[in-house]
């Protein structure tokens, strides 16, 4: 008995097999975007610095993740928002690090930082020009897109500006405050907010215009008591042409058109995973009701966070970010809603830029 | 029960071997995955708060965001909702969240700090409890008074006073803790790759407890409890964020009313009520963001204790819990319990069989039948043996049902098998002592619950996640010298811990096979002491492995080994002073708790305590 711990203890180990500790370490890698391809934005989950960048190689359907670091050697972020291609850079807006990153497009090196943009959401480009919105200030920050230099502050009534979209020399600035009906207009020539439209319905987030150059505004937050509907405003007038209101369950986000302007898509979300109003939508431009199907429907257990239409081949990609707790799945599908490919991104893929 | 005891303790050999008497008389209780932190460790931790005491003295994870903000532990793989927290038997995770900050539980309030690995108590739980034990009401005619201030290199002070006094009545000890903190230490920041101070870190915490106790007759004691502790933190920056203007308040109120009635030789019974108010308010000035939730927790337990013979006990109980958020009045969980616990000793085979049963019942779900069995065997006053098997559960929290917006009204309890087993040794070869606590186990919870989302977080019942490892915890000491003055000591903690999603209702989830995040598969802490008489010295080298940030384990916090230097001596003959001295991190180790959280590089603090007996 004297040693029957020892004997015991060898016993235990002998049970349970050790695991190696050591993660697989990670291949290097950086693609070429000389060929067509789709850059995505891995917005990654809050407050982990986890953002970064993959690219999706469509020639070889390969698709390459931690472009961001393997090239920079450091974390890009917390939580990606938007990414843009202007002038042989990307530039990406980091939401919860309060930053503009800019990066040479051909090497992915980090070309230059701009700081003090705070809770940035979108942004547009006009005039050499990048007009910045942020959720948390009531500001529209201007950037200046060749010296990487924020120049300027356009003060906004309230703070929660989202997508924006030129129009001619107007930039369409949705609110996404709850206590908002309104889409603002900046002027990008004086810089100042020259107008505002009333809306219908609270917290207008996403804005598109179509072959006919009227312009498309989604509102609501179902999370906030605020109903979504999808309305038709004429570009000069500022009437309200038609608006679709969605059922009270609904959460319509990310409002988007095909390449030929002539079909609106969005996605419902349903975070429970449920089937009902879960999946990416579409509908024509000349509809008279919201579609009641999803085009695409999510799985169960899963709801779609973003997707991308490749102008060329209409093919259409879509993320599923599997709750932000792991790496998203990319699913390309073709333009009758086949499955093609699945593919692994980083976490949280929120967009797709497709490169020419 | 005391031979878990760490044999650093001031107590000598001699008592230690007297004790075995009392280990014989309660074969059936299982030592061996119970760890009961030494009292003086207590002594040196008294003006810290227990996150520290906890992550260089036990197996148990502790996740740090920093040095004074949010703590929580995970015990063999488990989430922190799944570990209770007790105090006077009541399970004090904030209602609203499950968890319990041990950031804010000052280590000099409590006279024992008990670590139960395993889940063989009474209280249900998945996995684990800590229990944070008040000094038993004497009732004999003495007075106690003590006095302890801490400083620490980052800018931290802490005061704690204790005072006691009790006759063949009534006793009472009331507990005062107070500290307040710069937290202000140099760290390298892998972001700016360069070194940087930690700013907005400021915290100032105050905590005291009354417990009185009213001896009625000699088969009647009634005693009442209060714990006040309230709490103002600022959150610093991340590494990756340029600056901070979040903050917390936090104020927790707890009352326990106890009544023990020994109705006969062969029966006892306990009475107890408790209310827990939790009042956390958060506060984001940069983003115009407040959020403030305040809950409350009403409990009756009723206890019946019969013995019928010197070979069995048979435990009766019924229990009933209220809790609610406050600021969303309709929306509370309402619990009736109703268990049994049988235990038999087998007299001369040193065999102890005890049974558990639960039957609860909610206002919001099903609950299945909790049961345990628990066999242990002690072939000799030295060593015992034990295996067990449990099903435990988990209930949702208050928020995981109600939270606005995100919150899932349909979610169904987590729920548990569990088997282990393992050994409890104590060996003494005339000037060397050890003492060693082994255990394995296995453990499948299914429904596990996990927050969902991104802008919008929703927790769903989706995996099953399945843990299996063991731990070890081994003391050993030799004394030499004069009447044994001098001694070495050792000590060793030892926790391997493989949980992993076995399965998922997620489509394609890439985290099955995956080691859950923020569990470290391996950790591992040694220690080598020297000590003459009341004054010691000890050197801990602590190693934590890799912990994944996210479930399909592609991002990960390296390892890390910290090296610590602890020290204690008395500063007069009676001892009624005593000086402890801690240097951590000596070698300035980057440790990165949790992602965007860098603890500090070489601090050190020091402690004062005074204490004065009267009778």
């Amino acid at each position: 008995m004297k040693y029957a711990h020892f004997i015991f203890i060898l016993f235990i180990f002998c049970c349970i097999s050790c695991v190696k500790d050591k993660p697989n370490p990670d291949v290097k890698y950086l693609p070429s975007v000389s060929s067509r391809g789709v850059v995505i934005l891995n917005e990654g989950s809050f407050g982990n610095n986890n953002a970064e960048i993959s690219y999706l190689d469509l020639s070889e359907n390969k698709l390459s993740n931690l472009i961001y670091r393997n090239a920079n050697d450091k974390s890009l972020g917390d939580v990606a928002q938007h990414v843009q291609f202007y002038e042989n850079h990307f530039f990406i807006l980091l939401n919860n690090s309060n930053k503009l990153v800019v990066l040479d497009a051909l090497t992915w090196k980090l070309k230059a930082t701009v700081s003090g943009i705070v809770s940035p959401r979108y942004m547009v480009f006009a005039d050499s020009k990048i007009f910045i919105s942020s959720l948390s200030q009531n500001v529209i920050y201007v950037v200046d897109a060749n010296s990487f230099q924020l120049i300027d502050q356009v003060l906004i009534d309230d703070k929660g500006a989202e997508n924006m979209m030129l129009v001619g020399n107007e930039i369409w600035i949705t609110h996404w405050n709850i206590q908002r009906k309104q889409v603002f207009i900046l002027n990008t020539q004086t810089r100042k907010m020259e107008d505002k439209i009333e809306l219908p319905y609270y917290a207008s987030h996403a804005i598109v215009q179509d072959r006919n150059d009227m312009v498309w505004i989604l509102a609501g937050n179902k999370y906030q008591n605020r109903r979504s509907a999808l309305m038709q405003i004429h570009p000069t007038t500022h009437q309200i042409i038609q608006q679709f209101e969605f059922p009270e369950e609904a959460e319509p986000i990310r409002l988007q058109m095909n390449a030929t302007k002539d079909t609106l898509y969005f996605i419902q979300v349903n975070y429970d995973g449920g089937a009902n109003h879960n999946g990416l939508y579409r509908m024509s431009i000349d509809d008279v009701d919201l579609p009641n199907q999803a085009f695409i429907a999510a799985m169960q257990n899963s709801y779609f966070w973003a997707y991308g239409i490749d102008s060329v081949s209409k093919h259409i990609f879509i993320s599923d970010p599997k709750g932000f707790t792991q790496q998203s799945s990319i699913y390309e599908y073709s333009n009758q809603a086949k499955l093609l490919y699945e593919y692994r991104a980083g976490i949280g893929a929120n967009q797709f830029l497709f490169t020419r | 029960m005391y031979l878990t005891d760490n044999l650093n303790a001031q107590d000598s050999l001699s008592k230690k071997l007297k004790q075995v008497t009392i280990l014989a008389k309660k074969s059936s209780e299982t030592l061996a995955s119970k760890q009961k932190i030494d009292s003086l460790l207590l002594t040196q931790y008294q003006t810290n708060n227990l996150q520290q005491l906890l992550q260089l003295h036990s197996n148990v994870f502790v996740k740090n965001y920093g040095i004074s903000t949010l703590s929580t532990i995970s015990i063999r793989g488990s989430s922190a909702a799944q570990t209770s927290v007790n105090w006077h038997g009541v399970n004090i995770n904030q209602a609203s969240t499950g968890i319990t900050d041990f950031n804010s539980i000052p280590t000099g309030l409590f006279d024992g700090i008990h670590i139960n690995y395993g889940n063989q108590s009474q209280s249900s739980q998945i996995s684990g409890s800590i229990d944070l034990v008040g000094q038993s009401a004497k009732f004999s005619k003495y007075s106690q008074f003590q006095a302890s201030i801490g400083f620490e290199s980052l800018f931290n002070t802490a005061a704690l006073l204790k005072y006691e006094k009790a006759n063949t009545k009534f006793s009472n000890q009331t507990k005062l803790f107070t500290s307040y903190g710069l937290n202000s230490y140099e760290f390298y920041n892998p972001e700016t790759q360069q070194l940087e101070w930690l700013e907005h870190a400021k915290q100032y915490q105050f905590g005291c407890i009354n417990d009185f106790a009213f001896k009625l007759n000699a088969r009647n004691v009634i005693s009442m409890h209060t714990w006040l502790q309230t709490q103002a933190r600022q959150i610093p920056a991340a590494s990756f964020e340029l600056s901070s203007a979040k903050s917390e308040n936090m104020i927790a109120l707890r009352n326990v009313i106890q009544s023990e009635t020994k109705l006969s030789k062969k029966l006892k019974l306990h009475f107890q009520t408790a209310q827990i108010i939790d009042d956390y308010s958060y506060e984001d000035s940069l983003y115009n963001i407040s959020a403030r939730t305040k809950s409350i927790q009403l409990s009756t337990e009723l206890n019946l204790t019969l013995k019928p013979g010197r070979k069995q006990s048979i435990n009766l109980f019924v229990k009933a819990n209220h809790s609610q958020l406050l600021n969303i009045v309709d929306k509370n969980l309402q619990q009736s319990t109703l268990g049994i616990q049988h235990t038999y000793n087998f007299g001369e085979q040193h065999l102890s069989l005890s049974t558990n049963f639960q039957y609860q019942v909610t206002n919001v779900f099903d609950v299945p039948l909790q049961a345990k069995t628990l066999l242990t065997w002690q072939p000799r006053q030295s060593i015992q043996f034990y295996s067990s098997a449990s099903k435990a559960v988990r209930l949702p929290t208050l928020n995981e049902l109600y939270f606005t917006p995100g919150g899932n009204a349909n979610l169904l309890p987590e729920k548990s098998i569990n088997y282990e087993a393992g050994l409890h040794h104590q060996t003494n070869f005339g000037r060397f002592a050890s003492n060693l606590d082994a255990n394995i186990f296995h453990r499948s919870v299914t429904d596990w619950i996990v927050w969902f989302g991104n802008a919008i977080l929703t927790p769903r019942n989706i995996q099953e996640v399945r843990s299996k490892g063991l731990d070890l915890i081994w003391h050993g000491k030799y004394a030499f010298g004069v009447n044994r003055n001098y001694a070495l000591t050792g000590g060793a903690f030892y926790a391997y811990t493989i949980s992993t999603t076995a399965s998922s209702a997620i489509p394609n989830d890439y985290s099955i096979g995956k080691q859950i995040p923020y569990v470290p598969r391996y950790q591992a802490k040694g220690k080598l002491g020297f000590s003459y008489k009341n004054s010691n010295i000890e050197l801990w080298q602590t190693y934590t492995g890799y912990r994944f940030v996210t479930t399909d384990e592609s991002q990960y916090l390296l390892p890390y080994y910290t090296t610590n230097i602890l020290g204690s001596t008395p500063l007069d003959k009676e001892a009624h002073f005593v000086l402890n001295v801690k240097l951590n991190n000596i070698f300035n180790s980057y440790c990165e708790g949790v992602i965007g959280r860098i603890m500090p590089r070489r601090n050190f603090s020091l402690g004062l305590n005074y204490r004065l007996n009267s009778q």
